[in-house]
């Protein structure tokens, strides 16, 4: 990633009356500091390693390694387990921060929110997340709980709901599995397949850290430099399967214990930019495209609520970035098939007349101070800060990109989001009476 | 921070709490009245009707746009009960005058909710009939579609089979019969009665000016004659001797297993700061007994939760588990619980349990809707404790008195949601 000189910068912006402080430490490690008087500080380390990360290698490695579905999961849960026998979770309290990790599609992220004590929190969390220490033992534990987790998800509709949505959509690129992997998957998981994604990904060049809230930026320097102080930068590479612009499958259907159908329309979209600037920018108009053309206050919802076709339940799922890219409308109905084909046609229109400017405008503007909002906590700053970091972007930058935005723009993007064959339906359907 | 409380008279009480460190104001009105077969229904589908439109903006979509225009606001329709209270109203988080163009959006939201309430969209002198059907049935559509989440489901399966013979059992929503019976005159009706007898609590959190929000509330819900009926006081939670079982099927892969508890500790009970560090040291997080115990060491399940229900004094612990395991699981999660209440509870677990605490309490002073709805439960039976003065009492709880408060929980219902489709079958239809 390109982060400006000179080191550190200092980023204002007056239309927030926020501020934050941006390093590049010589481990490669990003290092944000977002001041913010509330109570609370959070901290957050995340890593480019996500479920998409499958097949990948390492500086100048000739061959490409492929690991099990549900690794990065899995390397997140055991992360909080220490060499000296006691768990993460366990330092953390005495230190009283509430800690958490999670993994997506594309990152993992480990963080802690805390009222006092920030320097040892964060000593704590960068501590576990550069010592790995996986054992025969440990592992094999561990999979009795993921087993649960992974049993918990395929008893929840919408998530069958929403990976048969991508499994609609590529036939073979990792967006299609689900993020902690299956049951068989993560049985093959040892202690060496976590260490050599250990290695590959969680090294500091590879991440960034956020804090925010009440913290000086040179003691946290000083704690990131007492872990990775000696650690030079790697390079790592990951690959995904190219997809045809078409989606794989029109359709993809399930049966499960649910009280009215389900349905989730996918769009696929492969136009991925690779310069940051231009992704941020697309991703704001596909969520304009969304609250425009999908939202409440748009035809397309009122008319199918009227008719009963869809419930407040109705939603938009979008995703853009370097990995893959999708636009998806969901919710429940008693004729899935019938909000397809009003969808088909809806979105056949969208792709050849230009947006309304009004629409627009309002829309543009909820969505603006939507962005204002979530500067009033700091687990949401550091979380979109982040998240913005380690796709290359600067989260600033949506708010003047949310200032400069015009009509076209979205209206360029929905000409060439919409078509047919980019389409996928998938539905969770009641089981049939027996 | 410490709210100020000024009733209005005629069961209509405002509540304040200036503080600038947020981008947004939060703002909420909620009418307040007791948990009745009769009207819960009614109640609850009131909010969402009068949401569709109103005199000035009688759609759904001219009321978005206004919200749009007004710097992407929302009105959200909220429902809910506490203990044997019912409350419903309107809720919304409005930017705050100098981040929206010096547009006062607290102001106009407010006048928005009045609006909505007692200038609702009408035809022929009645709500609208076809906004009722509307609703009716996204609500219908909502109570069945619980079976979607299955844990939440078998929450609520248990909850109800604990308090079976109580008012407090109905759904939130009250039942899909109930529902199905609302027509728009008996809707009408029930807005009249909500207008005239029902308590209102309105709360502001943020910058305002007080003497014109106070002006603006009193024009707006004091220009109608108000004659408030009294909320009883909730009824305890009285658990069964023996305990029972409950077991239902269903074709899902996990099974649901839920202990249910009751206790004779509730909000404002002397030894509640002791319950309060018993659930953190029990269920509160990854240093407590269940997830260490039953998580960690047995590989039992993924989470092992507590939810306790302070104004009936329910306590249900959670877990979701392999169909086979119910027995060791049942077993390990008493084990944890008669631990506690033979005080077998270490120095660490009793300080990191207090220190969590301390961190969750002070970090509700970031989240204004969570300082709203303390105040708001507690308010409920008359008490004023602010969170911090609550942490200060249960800083000096000791082992003894968390040994006696899991000794007062006693397990009234087992309830288990059995799957009945085998964890290794693989049901997708991927082809």
């Amino acid at each position: 990633m390109t982060i400006p000189m000179p080191n550190p910068v200092t980023v204002h912006s007056p239309l927030l009356r926020e501020q934050y402080t941006v390093v590049r430490h010589k481990s490669g490690l990003t290092v944000y500091l977002f001041s913010k008087k509330l109570t609370t500080t959070y901290a957050l380390i995340a890593t480019r390693f996500g479920s998409v990360d499958n097949c990948f290698r390492v500086g100048d490695e000739s061959d490409f390694t492929t690991v099990p579905d549900g690794v990065a999961h899995f390397l997140e849960h055991k992360m909080f387990e220490n060499e000296d026998g006691e768990d993460t979770f366990v330092k953390f309290s005495r230190t009283g921060a509430n800690a958490n990790a999670y993994t997506g599609f594309c990152s993992t992220a480990y963080l802690f929110s805390c009222v006092d004590e920030v320097y040892a929190s964060l000593d704590i969390l960068l501590r576990s997340v550069f010592s790995p220490y996986f054992t025969e033992e440990n592992v094999k534990k561990e999979q009795g709980i993921i087993a649960q987790e992974i049993r918990m998800g395929e008893d929840d509709p919408y998530n069958a709901l929403q990976y048969g949505m991508l499994q609609g959509l590529y036939e073979k690129h990792s967006a299609r599995i689900d993020i902690a992997g299956t049951v068989p998957s993560i049985l093959t998981i040892t202690p060496e397949t976590l260490y050599r994604c250990h290695r590959a990904f969680y090294n500091p060049d590879n991440m960034v850290l956020c804090v925010c809230g009440q913290a000086e930026l040179d003691k946290v320097l000083s704690v990131v430099d007492g872990i990775v102080g000696d650690v030079t930068p790697v390079k790592v590479e990951s690959v995904y399967h190219e997809e045809k612009a078409a989606a794989y499958r029109p359709r993809v259907e399930k049966r499960m214990q649910v009280a009215k159908p389900l349905f989730c329309i996918g769009v696929k979209d492969v136009a991925i930019s690779r310069d940051p600037e231009e992704r941020m920018k697309k991703e704001l108009a596909m969520q304009l495209i969304a609250s425009v053309c999908f939202g409440r206050s748009g035809d397309f919802y009122n008319e199918l609520y009227r008719e009963g076709l869809i419930s407040p339940q109705f939603d938009t799922w979008t995703w853009h970035n370097s990995a893959f890219s999708f636009f998806s409308v969901l919710g429940d109905s008693p004729d899935p098939e019938e909000v397809y084909r009003r969808f088909v046609s809806y979105a056949d229109k969208l792709a050849r007349t230009p947006i309304d400017r009004e629409d627009f405008e309002r829309c543009r503007r909820a969505l603006y101070a939507g962005f204002i909002k979530s500067f009033d906590s700091t687990e949401e700053i550091a979380g979109n800060l982040v998240d913005e970091a380690l796709d290359g972007c600067d989260l600033f930058r949506i708010g003047e990109l949310l200032r400069e935005m015009d009509a076209d723009t979205v209206s360029q993007v929905a000409a060439q989001l919409f078509r047919p064959e980019a389409y996928t339906l998938s539905t969770v359907l009641p089981v049939e009476d027996s | 921070m410490t709210p100020e409380r000024i009733e209005l008279g005629s069961g209509v009480a405002l509540n304040l709490l200036p503080c600038d460190t947020f981008k947004t104001n939060c703002l909420s009105v909620t009418f307040l009245c007791p948990m009745r077969e009769d009207s819960a229904a009614e109640n609850a589908l009131l909010p969402f009707v009068l949401k569709r439109g109103t005199e000035r903006l009688p759609t759904m979509t001219a009321l978005t746009r206004e919200l749009e225009m007004l710097y992407g606001s929302h009105v959200s329709a909220r429902v809910g009960k506490v203990g044997d209270t019912q409350f419903f109203g309107f809720h919304s988080s409005p930017l705050r005058e100098e981040f929206a163009e010096g547009t006062d959006v607290t102001a106009k939201i407010l006048a928005l909710m009045g609006e909505m309430i007692y200038h609702p969209y009408r035809e022929d002198g009645l709500l609208s009939s076809s906004y009722t059907e509307g609703e009716k049935q996204v609500m219908i559509d909502a109570v069945r579609s619980r079976i979607n989440n299955k844990g939440h489901y078998a929450l609520l399966r248990c909850r109800e089979e604990m308090c079976r013979t109580d008012a407090s059992a109905l759904p939130e929503t009250g039942t899909e019969e109930q529902i199905a019976a609302i027509s728009a005159e008996t809707l009408t009706a029930r807005l009249d009665r909500v207008r005239t007898t029902y308590r209102l609590e309105i709360w502001c959190v943020g910058v305002f000016d007080r003497e014109a929000l106070t002006e603006q509330v009193r024009s707006i819900f004091l220009c109608h004659k108000r004659q408030p009926m009294p909320l009883p006081p909730h009824r305890p939670f009285v658990p069964a001797e023996p305990s029972r079982r409950v077991t239902e099927k269903l074709p899902v892969k996990q099974g649901k297993l839920c202990l249910g508890f009751g206790t004779p500790i509730r909000t404002g009970h002397p030894m509640a700061p002791a319950y309060t560090l018993l659930l953190e040291v029990l269920s509160g997080s990854p240093t407590a007994k269940l997830f260490v115990n039953v998580r960690e060491k047995e590989s039992l399940c993924y989470y092992c939760s507590g939810i306790p229900e302070m104004q009936k004094g329910i306590l249900i612990l959670s877990s979701g588990i392999e169909v086979a395991d119910r027995e060791r699981a049942e077993a390990a999660i008493l084990r944890e619980v008669a631990a506690c209440c033979r005080g077998e509870i270490s120095h660490e677990e009793m300080t990191a349990a207090k220190k969590a605490i301390e961190t969750s309490v002070r970090a509700m002073y970031d989240e204004p809707s969570a300082l709203i709805s303390w105040y708001f439960k507690r308010g409920l039976i008359g008490l004023t404790e602010s969170p911090l003065d609550y942490w200060d009492r249960i800083a000096t709880v000791t082992v003894d008195d968390l040994a006696k408060a899991a000794k007062t929980l006693s397990l009234d219902t087992v309830y288990f949601l059995e799957g009945t489709l085998s964890g290794e079958e693989d049901d997708d239809t991927d082809a």
